[in-house]
């Protein structure tokens, strides 16, 4: 909780988000003063698992400590035990260790008005929702294949079959919902739009995945374009160059050569791979940069 | 509120009061269960409809099933698909979802859990190479199932010692995920559970509840 210099933010947050966002349990004029809780964010330093929930917070304007752990600092993190799970993201609120993504993520929607208007809503949010997650294994196992080649040819199969199958999926939900000119449930924003804009931007292959996609495409540029959406997507921390390397594991074997491959194409492999820092991927992409882009001008 | 019922009035009161459930997999327990567990749990009538190998590609074929997968629970005119969607939705109308938002929250952790246990096993389970396929269930038995069971056992503790429930004092959805999940990992590892008493406790207490008793006797009795 912060102290007693912030409460009058806090109430007057708090005012705003009762009249409104229309939060569901305060329906009367009477205002409840229920103090905000006190959010801490925990993942690495990428969008990936946690993005949804930052866009949440976004959108709902609601504070929160929004840490990032440094891939060098999480084995000692993990094994404090401190992490319920073993693994990231995890939110800590009211002295509680939520873990799983998409649970955080459906508790902060639910918590600030953005989950759908009754169980049927949000079934519908979460179906939409799980139709994106059952891309999850196929993108973990592009990532964690070390053969370039049959990387490769995953990587084919995800962008040209998998990726567009579930879009197909998609669009056919978004039209459900009376004609799909609107968002995916209802007739606000829910986080089922949140999480599809964080689809949209995975970096495998990126927006234009859409493009074939009108109504999704509309939808995307719609949320995008949201003020608190924007602002935040203006001001977080620009993470493209590390996005394709990973979910919550801590393995890092795999990291260089996913990352390689995005960056320089056919041009350098590089095979045996140990652990790399933050640093050291940072330090290989501007030397390959230098080595790709001459090669880039043939 | 009507003064005066007429008896087609009542009929339509009765049937808005009880929507019905039409629940549509194939003829396993597999992702569909721990719904059937939540609708035995509620005393809620249900359509608990099973196809065949046969069945099913005619059927996905006719495009009632708007994304070609199953589970699928069919109510009030919608067709809802994906298994936790589901099993969430049916949790929530019955009350077993959690009381608060928190609370919703700890079960869904469990659940989301549970299931990346599930991705696991259906990983290995379809693998064709025989040496990768040696490899993987290794892998599950002497890791994934202990660190998440270890997870999953200090997670019950921490809910008043854990000789209750998963979450607050009634059974929940994560429950029913637990033990629905956990058939198929007795299969691999029939004994780990003594490594963890108080899950094993809250195994045989899940299956003593008398309505879930009831169901696990009359249920077809399906390999997966």
């Amino acid at each position: 909780m912060r102290g007693g210099g912030h409460l009058t933010i806090d109430l007057i947050r708090t005012i705003n988000r009762v009249k409104f966002t229309g939060s569901r349990e305060h329906t009367s004029n009477v205002l409840s003063v229920a103090t905000m809780p006190s959010y801490k964010l925990y993942y690495f330093n990428l969008r990936a698992r946690a993005e949804p929930s930052r866009l949440i917070l976004a959108a709902a304007g609601v504070d929160y400590e929004d840490v990032r752990i440094k891939r060098e600092n999480w084995p000692a993190e993990k094994a404090s035990g401190k992490f319920p799970l073993g693994q990231m993201p995890c939110l800590e609120v009211d002295g509680v260790m939520l873990a799983q993504s998409n649970a955080i993520a459906r508790y902060l929607a639910n918590e600030h008005g953005l989950a759908g208007k009754n169980n049927m809503e949000k079934a519908r949010a979460d179906m939409i929702v799980d139709t994106m997650g059952d891309l999850s294994p196929h993108l973990v196992k592009i990532i964690k294949e070390q053969d370039e080649t049959k990387k490769d040819e995953l990587k084919k199969e995800f962008t040209s079959k998998t990726l567009p199958a579930c879009n197909t999926s998609l669009e056919k939900l978004l039209i459900q919902n009376n004609g799909g000119d609107g968002y995916f449930v209802g007739s606000e924003l829910t986080w089922a739009d949140l999480v599809f804009v964080n689809h949209v931007q995975r970096p495998l292959p990126g927006p234009s995945s859409v493009d074939a996609f009108p109504k999704l495409k509309a939808l995307y540029e719609k949320v995008i374009a949201l003020p608190k959406i924007s602002e935040w997507i203006e001001k977080r921390p620009k993470t493209d160059i590390y996005e394709t390397v990973l979910t919550h594991s801590d393995d890092v074997n795999w990291a260089l050569p996913m990352f390689c491959g995005i960056v320089t194409g056919p041009v350098i492999q590089l095979s045996s791979v140990r652990s790399y820092s933050d640093k050291t991927l940072l330090q290989f992409s501007s030397r390959l940069y230098a080595v790709t882009k001459p090669l880039a001008a043939y | 509120m009507k003064s005066c019922p007429s008896i087609a009035s009542t009929t339509i009161e009765r049937s808005e009061a009880m929507p019905s459930y039409k629940l549509y997999y194939f003829n396993a327990r597999g992702r569909a269960e721990h719904s059937r567990l939540l609708f035995a749990m509620a005393g809620v009538e249900y359509q608990d409809v099973r196809y065949t190998r046969e069945q099913w590609p005619v059927e996905k074929a006719s495009g009632r099933f708007p994304f070609g997968q199953l589970p699928c629970l069919h109510v009030n005119g919608v067709m809802l698909a994906q298994s936790n969607a589901i099993a969430r939705y049916l949790a929530n109308e019955f009350g077993m979802a959690g009381k608060n938002n928190l609370e919703k929250a700890k079960v869904d952790m469990i659940v989301d859990a549970i299931d990346d246990l599930a991705q696991a096993m259906v990983k290995f389970f379809h693998e064709k190479d025989e040496q990768k396929k040696a490899e993987a269930k290794d892998e599950f038995k002497t890791k994934t199932v202990p660190i998440l069971y270890g997870a999953l056992e200090r997670l019950l503790i921490a809910n008043d010692g854990g000789d209750g429930f998963f979450v607050g004092e009634e059974p929940t959805l994560a429950d029913f995920a637990f033990v629905t999940n956990g058939d198929y990992v007795k299969k691999f590892n029939p004994e780990v559970l003594d490594n963890y008493p108080k899950l094993k406790a809250l195994q045989e207490r899940v299956f003593e509840l008398p309505r879930i008793a009831e169901w696990v006797k009359k249920r077809p009795v399906t390999e997966m």
